[in-house]
């Protein structure tokens, strides 16, 4: 009994010493712990710190106190700045206590997660306050900058500008960001419906799959390539594709995670780089030929001029009838290179030529016309024409007519003397251009010979006639005018053909009913 | 007083170009004969023909470049191969002033220059004086 009492002595005699002592020791171990401490006063808005909750805050003691408006500068994250609202807001609910984790921005810029916990006291004058606890749980085992990376891992994953997704091992989409979505054409929720397979063009099907075999036996760990894709509307999309694998603790595949950049621009910006530097490279050449053709052809015709006028200044050295025809005749070169160099500068320079679609059929038979039946050697020629009546080919009325004219005019000029003239018309054509080949059995020309001379101009290869050397010339520029181009092979002694290349266009009109 | 030369042979299309240039030969005394061909297929006949039957062999050889048939780059490549005992020489005439051909015809040994037309008297007594020592 007595000690009994002696004890009961003791717990009675000690414990409000002892509640002290606790309360001293407490606060001290909170201290050693890092767990600060505050509260907040509703009446004034005021939040009050110790030491070490100032600390946590990076903030001194002379900002031991500061109002909501600066602890929204302390909690940039909405995230963060929302929880205190509600969780104060609780306690004023009938809430006892919050226990929240909260994302902090230092004044340093440092970020740390701080979990806070608050219950509803009275303060001694009996005002409604929260006591707060303040404990670093973030900072210092690094768990804050991994939920921070993951934080920004999202977001990043909502506005990236390329399609990112996850697959699962049968290749069903589990999750896609928007832009994904917007390149397949899909809401997320009709894309979780399909398979990787579905957007596969079906050439790469194979390939595909057998990229997928290597991942789940683990021949690979990440694919990339330049590859197509099917978009809902069904159109083929190009892309640079990524794909890699996550595999859980022990190895096992878990899902692939695929990543696609649009090319389209970029393809179609190298595109129109590469028509560009055509168009340079081509004018290039032909600035070019022009300064050999002012440089030579010119010359030949002004050097004559000079030459004449030098013996006409030398003494007896009469103005005859002969020298005048020289004259006349170096007068008459020289403007007609003048005329034929200008002609070509109109060819490449008038950009509005009146396209429509012109029945080739027909304007060969018109050519024919002028240039075989109703001429002498109307008996002598024979004509083959398996082009199609209905064939159609987008060119400007007034070149094709000049073009097909040169063409039969040549065949015509190099007929064999006593042989009739055959001339054959066929049509073929490839993705790219309708060909229009037009066959003779004339005398030809040695193309191992003049293979690099037969477009130029003024090149002639037959002494005795007519010939100017321009026809094939403008032949030439003629089609390029218009994208096109001509080929030419022949045999001597057995005939020519001239191949037209005639690029694919579409007429204004269809254009614009292919927009619609 | 540089004596005239005997054969000139001048291988030119251009009519005009021709008989300027004989009317200038004769004013200069430059020759006492000529020779004259359209293309270079003509002149490599003609040519072959005479180093054949040894006959006399022009002095001076005017060579045009753009001409139908055979221009004169071809007739350079063919004559070079022909032997002869005495060797031939070859002056190209062209209003070309193109680079390319200047450099085009000093890479044969056997052009003695590149004139660029008109022929003129000067240019004639140039040559007049090239050829002397050779004679």
């Amino acid at each position: 009994m007595q000690t009994s009492r002696v004890e009961d002595t003791f717990r009675t005699k000690d414990l409000e010493a002892s509640k002290k002592e606790l309360d001293v020791i407490g606060l001290e171990t909170l201290k050693h712990a890092g767990v600060g401490r505050g509260y907040y006063d509703y009446a004034t808005n005021f939040f009050h710190l110790d030491t070490v909750a100032c600390k946590l805050h990076d903030l001194t003691n002379a900002d031991a106190a500061f109002t909501f408006m600066k602890l929204r500068k302390l909690y940039l994250h909405q995230k963060s700045r929302q929880a205190i609202r509600i969780a104060l807001d609780s306690l004023k609910k009938g809430e006892q206590k919050f226990d929240i984790t909260l994302l902090l921005v230092t004044f340093r810029g440092e970020q740390k997660w701080l979990r806070v916990i608050g219950t509803l006291t009275h303060s001694l004058e009996a005002k409604e306050t929260v006591g707060l606890l303040f404990m670093d749980v973030g900072s210092s085992t690094g768990v804050s900058r991994d939920i921070g990376s993951k934080e920004v891992l999202i977001d990043s994953f909502e506005h990236a500008i390329s399609g990112i997704g996850m697959v699962n091992l049968n290749g069903r989409f589990i999750e896609a960001n928007p832009y994904l979505c917007k390149m397949l054409g899909y809401e997320k929720e009709e894309l979780l419906e399909k398979s990787l397979i579905d957007f596969v063009p079906p050439e790469d099907f194979e390939e595909m799959e057998h990229i997928l075999v290597k991942f789940l036996t683990g021949k690979i760990h990440k694919y990339s390539g330049e590859k197509m894709y099917v978009n809902r509307k069904g159109h083929r999309i190009p892309i640079f594709l990524m794909i890699s694998i996550t595999k859980n603790t022990s190895g096992s595949p878990l899902h692939f995670v695929i990543q696609a950049s649009n090319l389209f621009q970029l393809y179609q910006s190298k595109g129109k780089l590469a028509s560009l530097l055509e168009i340079v490279t081509n004018q290039n050449k032909r600035f070019m030929e022009f300064t050999y053709i002012v440089s030579h052809n010119i010359r030949s015709h002004t050097s004559n001029l000079a030459m004449l006028t030098q013996l006409l200044k030398m003494k007896n050295q009469e103005l005859t009838e002969e020298y005048l025809n020289y004259l006349d005749n170096s007068v008459e070169g020289l403007q007609q290179t003048i005329s034929d160099l200008n002609e070509i500068i109109t060819l490449h320079t008038n950009q509005s030529y009146d396209l429509s679609k012109l029945m080739i059929y027909n304007t060969i038979e018109a050519s024919l016309q002028k240039h075989i039946f109703k001429s002498s050697i109307a008996s002598k020629v024979i004509i083959q024409n398996s082009i199609p009546q209905t064939l159609g080919i987008v060119h400007s009325p007034k070149l094709l007519y000049c073009i097909l004219n040169q063409i039969i005019e040549n065949s015509v000029k190099f007929k064999k003397k006593d042989v009739d003239l055959i001339l054959d018309f066929k049509h073929e054509s490839n993705e790219q251009y309708d060909i229009i080949k037009i066959s003779d059995n004339g005398i030809g020309i040695d193309l191992d010979r003049y293979h690099d001379q037969i477009f130029g101009l003024y090149k002639t290869f037959a002494v005795g006639n007519s010939n100017r050397g321009v026809g094939l010339f403008l032949v030439k520029h003629q089609m390029e005018a218009l994208q096109g181009k001509v080929q030419l092979s022949s045999t001597l002694g057995k005939g020519t053909t001239v191949q037209l290349y005639f690029k694919k266009m579409m007429t204004y009109g269809e254009i614009n009913l292919a927009g619609r | 007083m540089i004596k005239p030369i005997d054969l000139a042979c001048i291988i030119d299309d251009d009519p005009i170009f021709v008989y300027g240039t004989k009317t200038l030969m004769e004013l200069a005394n430059f020759c006492k004969n000529f020779l004259v061909y359209q293309n270079g297929e003509e002149a490599l006949k003609a040519l072959v023909n005479l180093i054949e039957s040894k006959s006399v062999m022009p002095d001076v050889i005017l060579l045009d470049i753009n001409m139908p048939i055979m221009d004169g780059w071809e007739f350079l490549d063919h004559i070079i191969k022909v032997p002869t005992e005495k060797s031939l020489t070859i002056y190209v005439i062209s209003s070309s002033i193109n680079p390319v051909d200047i450099q085009r015809a000093k890479s044969y040994s056997q052009v003695s220059n590149y004139l660029i037309k008109p022929m003129t008297i000067a240019t004639l007594q140039q040559m007049m004086s090239e050829l002397a020592p050779n004679m």
